[in-house]
């Protein structure tokens, strides 16, 4: 039952503002069902071509970026098990983030519900740099010093090399750093409207 | 029916629904383009899961909402090679035009884009007739608050309107 407060003429007249729309949408909307095919069929394996995708460029990593350490620079084996150890962490990370955004139900479960796991996700993300930018900025002294004291290139060498790692670093970081902060931004939109909810 | 037949007929019977809820999150036609084209593939997503446990009707109205709720309003557009979908004469109608019409579905945008996203769920389900009960399902709160709800947005609809006169 309606509570009585709620005028019966001005639901009845956004109720005729809606109808005009969904009469406009009827009228003008051109559906093409070839399309909404090929849709379908791309769709529907693009996450998991995706996540493949991704794990192999993570595992290619794994092993192509110790032994290029290993094999030109002659690095210590205790910095490449290191780096192996950080990128497994990296990656176990970023799984354990993503995977219950992958496996949202957006179907079945309430917008509360959906929006909490959005945000829970969007949330995990901001606290990642705490721990993932001390992890690489300690990773990158030990590499400049390992490639400082370890090879045989002169000194202009190492330095070139060091500004090479360092002008990396600093791309790398501001590209992770502009999106971390965009889905913190959106995780506090979300916040805000949930909030207004609770009675 | 085939699954992809089925859903096909799905989107041509509730592209009205779709389309009127990317339009209440959004105000920018490329935006609402880009809801409705993330609404169809989350549609298709859910579809063979989707376990008959609710109408058809509150399948697309949970899947519609979740997806303009959650959606990142400063995503980079993706390119459209091809679209489900000519929008091309609604987006002239809609936004361009100074019809009856369209005066009446720019007016309920008006009023609906100033409440929070929540609010105007709850706003479009109960103009869809949909039960108290149906609609806290939906939205995920109780029914006594979705009448709670209801009322202050309606407080705040009388408040809008007032300050326009």
């Amino acid at each position: 039952m309606k509570p009585e407060e709620i005028s019966e003429s001005e639901y009845l007249q956004m109720k005729a503002e809606l109808d005009s729309l969904k009469q406009m949408v009827s009228e003008n909307i051109k559906l093409n069902e070839q399309a909404i095919r090929r849709l379908m069929q791309n769709k529907a394996d693009e996450l998991t071509r995706f996540a493949l995708r991704l794990s192999l460029l993570a595992l290619a990593a794994m092993f192509l970026i110790p032994f290029a350490f290993y094999h030109f620079y002659h690095i210590s084996v205790a910095f490449i098990i290191a780096t192996e150890l950080m990128m497994t962490v990296c990656i176990l990370a970023t799984a354990a983030i993503h995977a219950p955004v992958y496996r949202l139900d957006f179907a079945n479960g309430s917008l509360v519900e959906a929006a909490n796991k959005v945000n829970r996700f969007k949330r995990l993300y901001t606290r990642w740099p705490y721990l993932g930018i001390p992890m690489v900025i300690l990773w990158i002294v030990w590499l400049l010093y390992e490639i400082y004291s370890g090879t045989s290139y002169n000194r202009e060498q190492v330095l070139i090399l060091g500004a090479s790692i360092l002008c990396g670093a600093i791309i790398g970081g501001a590209i992770g750093i502009y999106n971390n902060r965009r889905m913190v931004r959106k995780a506090d939109e979300i916040l805000d409207e949930n909030r207004h909810l609770k009675p | 029916m085939d699954p992809q037949q089925a859903f096909t007929r799905l989107v041509r019977e509730q592209k009205e629904t779709i389309y009127t809820v990317c339009y209440m999150f959004s105000n920018d036609p490329e935006q609402v383009s880009d809801l409705f084209q993330e609404t169809l593939v989350n549609l298709w997503r859910g579809f063979k899961k989707f376990r008959q446990e609710s109408s058809i009707r509150t399948y697309v109205w949970r899947i519609a909402l979740n997806t303009c709720i959650n959606a990142d309003s400063k995503k980079k557009r993706r390119q459209r090679h091809e679209t489900p979908y000519d929008m091309q004469q609604l987006e002239s109608a809609l936004f361009q035009s100074e019809t009856e019409q369209t005066k009446q579905a720019r007016m309920l945008h008006g009023r609906i884009k100033r409440l929070d996203f929540f609010d105007r769920a709850i706003v479009l389900l109960w103009l869809e007739d949909l039960s108290y009960e149906e609609i806290g399902a939906i939205v995920g709160i109780s029914a006594r608050n979705v009448g709670v709800r209801l009322f202050r947005i309606k407080e705040e609809l009388k408040k809008a309107s007032a300050t326009e006169k």
